[in-house]
């Protein structure tokens, strides 16, 4: 990666970053003193809202990276163990059981859904010999939790029913200054951390056994990917809902966008370039120009990267027969 | 642990079973250092799981492996990987890593590593993809890496598994190189009569009926079918 292409990168992000503070229902002017309103907007709406689109499109996208490298499957994400799953079941126990519907208890709610279900992916980790067991392990799980998801639905009351539905949608829109603040410090560390393991992650595509023998503690490395995975997930499902797609399509786009597959370079990028799919996707959630109401943010995100995910496929696929 | 001890590799008593079905049972082998040696037998002898075994990359269910007199099962993989590097019989497919960059993970001097490219004669696929890459030359450079790793010993387990025959005789000249350089090395193979046509080995072993049995790595090649089967 040149250097001119990081700044390009760091350039669209910083300018849709300033495009989400200063436009939307009411335009606000950057260069004249803050005050009254226009501060509260910035402080309580504008700022916490890009904060939880960037935290959450560089989180989920490095648990897609990641994931991808474990599972050594181009269509691995975070939802593959169960994690957002787990957090969905929460929250639907909660709201549809007719509890409480204030935000915090729903974002406890989903954290403790998706910390049950990595705690039992935690579990029955160990027992598993390959990458593919546990990811078809996840995608049942997912099956399961779905599954009792539709039965509570089905039994609860319309208003509650809708309530679900809504946070189904997810939105970066919810979260308070110190919950997107919190979020993006999350992100940050976990970047930290796996940027540590990039040799690690590296030696891994070469192959278990090649990996252990270069001195990767494999199982080390495992728990490593399933716990940083799971919290994030897990965190950012809470604050912002299921947000569909952003940790699968990324680490395509960025493979896309550069040749470099090393990871040392893979994890930055991929998080920048998530951090900024997220803003750009929620210029559709927010309403483009004209438009009095955008789109829910997965629908948005299903509408770009459904097509991305099927483009891929063709691609390699073409690629086999040549 | 006297000199001679210190110096090569044992396993003693060594069990090694899947559930409840053993593949080997208190079998023993001594490997000196330097040379090339050889582990034959037929498929589902227990090649492999020893090679992965005594390689540490496998734990065992009984008796011990000591590398050079330490126990190969009780080192970190960190301590493990400066003792001994290891090739699989399969080569990665799906890695996307330029060679120079698997090269880079094995070894930081930039140096050594072109010398062991042009060593190989691999300067031109340096930039190359490891997708991209056929078989054979994967697998060349899966052998560069582990050269690079500077151990003492290597290990590979049916290295030539999956390549035509130039493939295999340009594989085992660079063993046979690298052999010559220093480094141990042990490897397990269908192709032993075309490499024993071609080297003088150190030692060849037999795997067989759940035990280890040192051949005499002199002998003719063309005994060894027969050996095998019996």
């Amino acid at each position: 990666m040149r250097r001119s292409h990081w700044l390009l990168g760091f350039g669209v992000f910083l300018a849709l970053v300033l495009s989400h503070l200063i436009w939307g229902v009411v335009d606000i002017a950057m260069l004249e003193p803050l005050e009254g309103v226009y501060r509260e907007i910035l402080l309580h709406v504008r700022i916490p809202r890009a904060l939880a689109a960037v935290a959450a499109g560089a989180g989920l996208s490095l648990c897609g990276l990641v994931l991808q490298t474990w599972f050594g499957n181009p269509l691995a994400g975070p939802s593959v163990l169960g994690v957002s799953s787990g957090a969905g079941l929460g929250v639907a126990l909660l709201v549809l059981v007719g509890l409480t519907s204030s935000w915090w208890a729903t974002a406890t709610a989903a954290m403790a859904g998706s910390g049950l279900v990595l705690i039992l992916v935690l579990f029955v980790a160990h027992r598993f010999r390959t990458a593919t067991a546990l990811l078809i392990f996840g995608l049942m799980l997912n099956y399961v939790v779905g599954a009792m998801i539709t039965v509570l639905q089905a039994e609860a009351q319309q208003d509650a029913l809708q309530q679900f539905v809504f946070w189904g949608m997810g939105t970066f829109g919810h979260g308070s200054l110190a919950t997107s603040l919190g979020l993006c410090a999350a992100v940050i560390v976990a970047g930290m951390v796996l940027r540590t393991m990039h040799r690690d992650l590296d030696m891994w595509t070469l192959g278990p056994l090649t990996a252990q023998s270069m001195g990767v503690n494999n199982r080390s490395l495992r728990w490593r990917i399933v716990a940083l995975a799971g919290l994030l997930t897990g965190g950012i499902t809470a604050a912002c809902g299921p947000v569909a797609f952003l940790g699968l399509a990324t680490p395509h786009v960025v493979r896309l966008l550069t040749k470099e597959r090393s990871h040392r370079v893979l994890i930055p990028l991929t998080a920048l370039t998530g951090a900024i799919l997220a803003l750009a996707a929620d210029w559709g959630v927010k309403g483009f120009g004209g438009m009095e109401q955008g789109w829910p943010l997965n629908a948005v995100l299903s509408l770009i990267g459904g097509p991305m995910v099927i483009w891929v496929l063709i691609s390699k696929t073409d690629r086999l027969h040549d | 642990m006297t000199e001679a001890n210190s110096q090569r590799l044992e396993a003693k008593d060594v069990d090694i079973r899947y559930g409840a079905e053993f593949v080997l049972r208190t079998a023993q082998l001594s490997i000196p250092v330097g040379g090339l040696h050889l582990l034959i037998g037929r498929n589902g002898a227990g090649k492999s799981s020893l090679l992965r075994s005594m390689a540490g990359l496998q734990p065992i269910q009984g008796g011990v492996i000591a590398f050079n007199g330490h126990n190969v099962h009780s080192m970190s993989a960190a301590e493990r990987a400066k003792r001994v590097a290891f090739v699989a019989s399969t080569p990665p497919r799906t890695s996307q890593l330029r060679v120079e960059e698997v090269l880079g993970l094995a070894s930081s001097s930039t140096a050594r590593a072109a010398e062991v490219l042009a060593m190989f004669g691999e300067t031109a696929w340096a930039q190359q993809r490891m997708d991209a890459l056929s078989d054979g030359q994967a697998q060349r450079v899966m052998f560069a890496r582990a050269v690079l790793q500077e151990t003492p010993w290597i290990f590979m387990d049916e290295p030539t598994a999956f390549l035509d025959v130039p493939s295999r005789k340009a594989f085992w000249k660079h063993a046979v190189d690298v052999a010559v350089q220093g480094t141990t090395i042990v490897l397990a193979t269908h192709d032993y009569e075309h490499l024993a046509g071609a080297v003088k080995l150190a030692s060849v072993h037999l795997v067989a009926a759940q035990s280890v049995r040192a051949l005499d790595p002199s002998g003719p090649p063309q005994g060894w079918t027969e050996r095998m089967q019996g």
